[in-house]
């Protein structure tokens, strides 16, 4: 194959990559046939409309660091760029100046063109920010930049220089009155303050030479005595840089500041959010889906009614949150207005005259969990999955068979004469499930409260619910679960999401249908629970109605069961329930029992312990697949003997992270059971830190972590065996077993590139290859083999197991095995994957700030013929033989015969 | 400075007395040691009470060498409380502590007590230390009876042999088998598993290896071995034309 490469490494290599490299590698004519992508900016902050370029466009800065710029036609992104993640790439000033706008993030001064998206310049701010720093105020003049910092007690105002970013002045201005309940806001030129139990507003213009605060009460601007506590609110009126709009409690006022006072502009009070443009003071008000603009002329207070606008939104669209008007000349002479118009369900409106121009669903940006949820079968399976009666005998079963199968067949017969005489495809939005259970419905919860169902092949919402109270719980999470899936018809199936309450923090929980996204119950499905969540989970045990009851504990320590007559599942296995707590940052981990519940009374008790020690904390519990099932048990050796996997499916990964001044940064690995809290086997890493991804699964844990000592990326794989024999082949229990620990392999590889992500492909059956998926830092989303990561991988020579390559440190990254191809997603926060009815094929979605979805045949597709298997041939040639075999065995009779005669 | 040079000296003398008298105690190194308390509660239900049942010596963490004392000899009054355990079904539970530093908390685990009443209280403790060596992380309690089958196991002679050492990094340490009962416990003692690396070090050998082996070692095939692929099918090619000559003949 290679007579020209005669070194045995070279060999070596074209070997392994010959023989490993199941990748698919994409022909560009498939490109976009069974993927997608979609791209998202985030919820706007900040916005420029842009009129010097055409097309027309609006430059938004978002809450996700990215800066953007939207296609004022469609909503399209022209172009967009991903920004420092964190504080440091938080656009807290935006300036248009003709093509350029100015982005003030963190310590970086940019300047971008608006045609191309290049950076024109860029300025690192030589000013470390204050400790303890509450709200920065930034005011972008001609050269200079002005910081304003409110830190408890003070405002340090630092004059920059705008090109070279060295410091030009500083000046400390005392305010002792500044608490952390202080609320400060910029607005123009001006810093104020107001400090509610003072009852005063305090302005600082930060331009002056010797900047002072000048306060005045908050009586002066209409808002006389206001109630102790009430919620203070400064809202910057975007196109009218030298007003504010100050909110205490329900009083909402306008003022103007001039210099170093303000007056009264207008009484704001029932407006939701307001803009300038133009002169014209534009407030926005809202009742259920219709926004109504009024407009007001700002100078002389009179109503111009004829420039203001009523527009429907889309359903399931919330409350407005921020305005941004602009004015334009139309073609034929007359001024028209465009609104940009941000709601709390993070979707982006642009209206106009003539309605809703476009909207973006920018809820996706911020996807928490997905749930890949079958689709429902057509009509012809559905009598099939009828369940049998409850007792059936004999003639009662057969009667049933023979009844669905006649049906079936009728239903068919049918089927084909309505395909021979309309050819009209079924409507949209009846999804169905097709053969091979390729098509999903993804359910996507996401940081807004909006719920969607996204049809995995075209990536087009089906159906949104926007629950405005739902918010995720402490570590960003909202726990989506599927209590009944759709194979147990004529029960719908049924999810929930279980998150926090916006205001009060108590549990909500959202029950709804996955295929048709109405709620279940009453008020939408939406529950409010008058209690804080510690920890949910879903039972593996269905209730009569095929309905997985979810357990919610609270932090009383107290059970709660959803649906409540799930209480009688419970109870009937309260002795195989077991429950752990890790509470953020604490060093132990807890298991409980049910076993002690009784009806309307369960209760948790503690039956075991795990206590890090050596200075740690646990950072995170990653358990396994409850579903998941392992096809073989075993491995075969180069001896042809089997080493039996050790298959916990009550194995934890605890990982703990601590630092002491020898090793620095540990992390050390617990593998805990979660039932017995029997510590399995732990690894200690010296010197490394996060950010740590692990991938459980079956017998074996692969993680990645950086090397503080060696400056790399690296990944560990482990794998557990039980042995040559095992203790119990048909179950496994977690309270026996033997005495001695799983025998633990472990090898460490290099990786070139950082990840973001990690998870593993999901089969039906486990039957194909596992492969790992790594988002990497450079936006990619590469598959490797998990033979590639095998801790068995022998360093030296000897007899090798079947399929296991000599052990290279280094992995390599090939460009055949990137499943995104050419697409860059940034900022990747987790990978989602699910089986589907073919063995091969396993559904990909890579979420984040943009939303990928893929679908990958790990193993190739080896259950599925080619596209271009030729049938009619293999079916000629086989009726051929046959004719061939018939009319020789006549002749050889015949001769036969003959010869018989002679 | 001649305080804190008097300081040291005194420091120095208390170090020096401190080594020695270790040394006398103890004849091997010392790399943590641990006296840990086992409790269990044999009363079972859901808020049972600890009473505490034996003690561990860990004299060595890294040898696992631990030495098991039972503070309390089994009674018949005990075996029916197990009994009674047995018959509700109810969980054998034990915590872990350790002596002198007991605000740090205590580990716990559990089995079935039917478990540990058919292998008449045979088991082996499974310890897991921290990576200092200074505080126990977790225990493990596992009976040689995994299922129960209702009936007491007879076999103690079995246990004893079982409780012969297995454990991957520890030793074990057995309590004389009385001809009464009496807590059977094997104890093992792990900390974790310093992590593995990358090994490079082994593959650029092995690299270099192959470089050298390239460049000294001269093809010193035979003349056929190294140009059979040509020969073979020139043959070959002879054979089959050289065939078809002699039968036009």
């Amino acid at each position: 194959m290679a007579a020209g490469l005669k070194a045995p490494l070279s060999l070596l290599l074209l070997l392994f990559l010959s023989h490993i490299s199941p990748s698919v590698g994409l022909y560009e004519d498939q490109i976009g046939k069974f993927d997608w992508v979609q791209q998202y900016v985030g919820i706007v902050t900040h916005s420029v409309f842009d009129e010097s370029t055409v097309p027309r466009r609006i430059v938004v800065a978002t809450s996700e660091n990215v800066l953007a710029a939207l296609a004022t036609k469609n909503g399209d992104i022209v172009w967009r760029q991903v920004l420092e993640s964190g504080e440091n790439g938080r656009v807290e000033a935006l300036v248009g100046e003709g093509q350029r706008v100015t982005s003030v993030a963190g310590r970086m001064v940019r300047t971008w063109d608006t045609l191309t998206a290049a950076l024109v310049h860029e300025t690192y701010l030589t000013h470390t920010p204050h400790p303890g720093l509450l709200e920065r105020a930034v005011v972008v003049g001609e050269s200079e930049l002005v910081l304003g910092e409110v830190v408890a007690g003070s405002v340090v105002v630092t004059t920059l220089d705008r090109v070279s970013g060295s410091p030009l002045d500083h000046t400390n201005v005392v305010a002792p009155w500044i608490s952390t309940d202080t609320k400060c806001g910029s607005a123009g030129k001006s810093l104020v303050c107001v400090e509610l139990s003072l009852s005063l507003i305090f302005v600082l213009l930060l331009t002056a030479p010797s900047p002072e605060f000048v306060s005045q009460p908050l009586a002066s601007v209409g808002l006389e005595a206001p109630e102790p506590g009430s919620q203070v609110l400064l809202q910057n009126v975007p196109g009218a840089p030298d007003h504010l709009i100050i909110q205490v409690g329900p009083g909402r006022r306008l003022v103007h500041l001039d210099g170093n006072s303000l007056h009264l502009v207008r009484d704001l009070g029932g407006s939701q959010t307001s803009a300038v443009a133009g002169g014209v003071l534009y407030s926005l008000t809202q009742v259920a889906h219709v926004v109504t603009l009024g407009a007001v002329d700002l100078e002389t207070g009179a109503e111009v009614g004829e420039q203001g606008l009523v527009v429907e939104l889309p359903t399931h669209t919330g409350q407005a949150i921020s305005l941004y008007v602009h004015h334009y000349q139309t073609s034929d002479g007359g001024s028209a207005l465009r609104a940009l118009l941000t709601c709390s369900d993070h979707s982006l409106h642009l209206l106009s005259s003539a309605g809703v121009v476009w909207w973006r669903e920018e809820a996706m940006a911020r996807v928490v969990s997905v749930e890949g949820v079958d689709l429902p079968v057509d009509g012809a399976n559905i009598n099939f999955q009828d369940p049998l009666p409850a007792s059936p005998d004999w003639v009662s079963s057969l009667v049933h068979r023979v009844r669905t199968q006649v049906s079936q067949v009728s239903h068919w017969v049918s089927l084909v004469m309505e395909r021979s005489d309309s050819t009209f495809p079924a409507p949209l939005h009846t999804l169905y499930r097709d053969q091979l259970n390729l098509r999903k419905l993804l359910v996507l919860a996401t940081a807004s409260g909006k719920i969607m169902g996204v049809d995995s092949w075209t990536g087009e919402v089906v159906w949104r619910i926007y629950v405005s109270e739902l918010t995720p719980l402490e570590g960003d999470k909202l726990l989506l679960y599927t209590q009944r899936t759709s194979a147990h018809f004529p029960h719908q199936p049924q999810c929930v999401v279980v998150g926090k309450h916006r205001e009060t923090g108590e549990g909500v929980l959202v029950a709804f249908n996955p295929n048709t996204g109405e709620g279940v119950g009453d008020r939408g499905g939406v529950m409010t629970l008058g209690y804080t969540i510690i920890q949910a989970l879903l039972l593996h045990h269905p209730d009569h109605q095929y309905l997985k009851p979810v357990v919610l504990v609270d932090d009383t320590m107290k059970l709660h069961v959803f649906p409540a007559g799930g209480e009688s599942v419970v109870l009937q296995h309260k002795d195989s329930i077991f429950v752990h707590l890790a509470r953020p940052g604490s060093t132990h981990l807890t298991g409980y029992t049910l076993r002690f519940s009784t009806p309307g009374n369960l209760v948790l008790r503690e039956v075991w312990r795990v206590c890090v020690g050596g200075g740690g904390i646990v950072t995170g519990v990653y358990g396994k697949l409850a579903w998941e099932k392992v096809h073989s048990p075993g491995r075969v050796l180069a001896d042809r003997s089997v080493l039996y996997k050790y298959v916990n499916p009550n194995l934890a990964v605890v990982t703990t992270q601590g630092y002491d001044h020898l090793n620095k940064n540990t992390l050390t690995l617990y593998l805990v059971d979660t039932v017995s809290g029997a510590v399995i086997e732990s690894v200690n890493h010296k010197k490394v830190s996060g950010p740590i991804h692990v991938v459980h699964s079956e017998n074996w844990v692969v993680y990645t972590f950086f090397n503080d000592k060696y400056r790399r990326f690296e990944v560990t794989s482990l794998e557990l065996f039980e042995g040559l024999s095992q203790a119990n082949a048909t179950a496994f229990s977690s309270l026996g077993g033997r005495a001695t620990p799983p025998i633990m392999e472990r090898q460490a590889y290099i990786l070139p590139v950082g990840i973001q992500a990690a998870t593993h492909t999901t089969t039906e059956k486990g039957i194909t290859t596992k492969f790992i998926l790594f988002a990497l830092q450079t936006g990619n989303v590469m598959q490797m083999s998990k033979w590639l990561l095998d801790p068995r991988r022998p360093v030296t020579g000897g007899p090798r197991e079947e399929g296991l390559l000599p052990y290279i440190p280094e992995l390599r990254l090939s460009p055949h095995d990137m499943i995104t191809y050419n697409h860059t997603l940034p900022r990747v926060s987790s990978i989602f994957t699910a089986p589907t009815g073919l063995e091969s094929a396993c559904v990909v979605l890579v979420y984040g700030l943009d939303l990928f979805y893929t679908r990958m045949f790990p193993s190739k597709m080896f259950d599925v013929l080619k596209d271009d298997f030729d049938h009619y041939l293999i079916g000629g040639v086989v009726l051929a033989l046959m004719a061939a075999a018939l009319t020789t065995r006549k002749l050889a009779q015949r001769k036969a015969l003959k010869q018989a005669w002679k | 400075m001649v305080l804190q040079a008097t300081n040291l000296s005194c420091l120095m003398v208390f170090f020096l007395a401190f080594t020695a008298s270790l040394a006398f105690q103890e004849d091997e190194f010392l790399d943590g040691q641990l006296t840990l308390v086992i409790e269990d509660a044999l009363e079972g239900g859901p808020d049972p009470i600890f009473t505490q049942r034996s003690t561990i010596q860990v004299r060595s963490v890294k040898s696992g060498n631990a030495v098991v004392t039972h503070t309390r000899p089994w009674t018949t009054d005990l075996n029916q409380k197990l009994k009674k355990l047995v018959e509700a079904d109810d969980l054998y539970r034990i915590r872990v502590y350790q002596k002198g530093s007991e605000e740090k908390g205590y580990v716990s685990t559990f089995t079935k007590a039917c478990q540990v009443f058919e292998s008449r209280l045979s088991e082996t403790l499974s310890l897991m230390v921290d990576s200092s060596g200074t505080s126990v992380v977790g225990v493990w309690l596992i009976t040689p009876v995994c299922v129960c089958d209702g009936e007491e196991n007879g076999g103690e002679s079995d246990n004893v042999g079982g409780s012969s050492n297995g454990g991957g990094g520890g030793g074990e340490i057995i309590t004389s088998p009385s001809s009464s009962l009496q807590h059977n416990t094997t104890v093992i003692i792990r900390s974790p598993i310093p992590s593995p690396v990358p090994d490079t070090a082994t593959y650029i050998e092995k690299l270099e290896a192959m470089k050298n082996e390239k460049a000294e070692g001269k093809d010193n095939r035979s003349f056929l071995a190294k140009y059979w692929m040509y020969i073979v099918p020139l043959v070959l090619i002879m054979v089959v034309f050289g065939g078809g000559q002699d039968g036009g003949r």
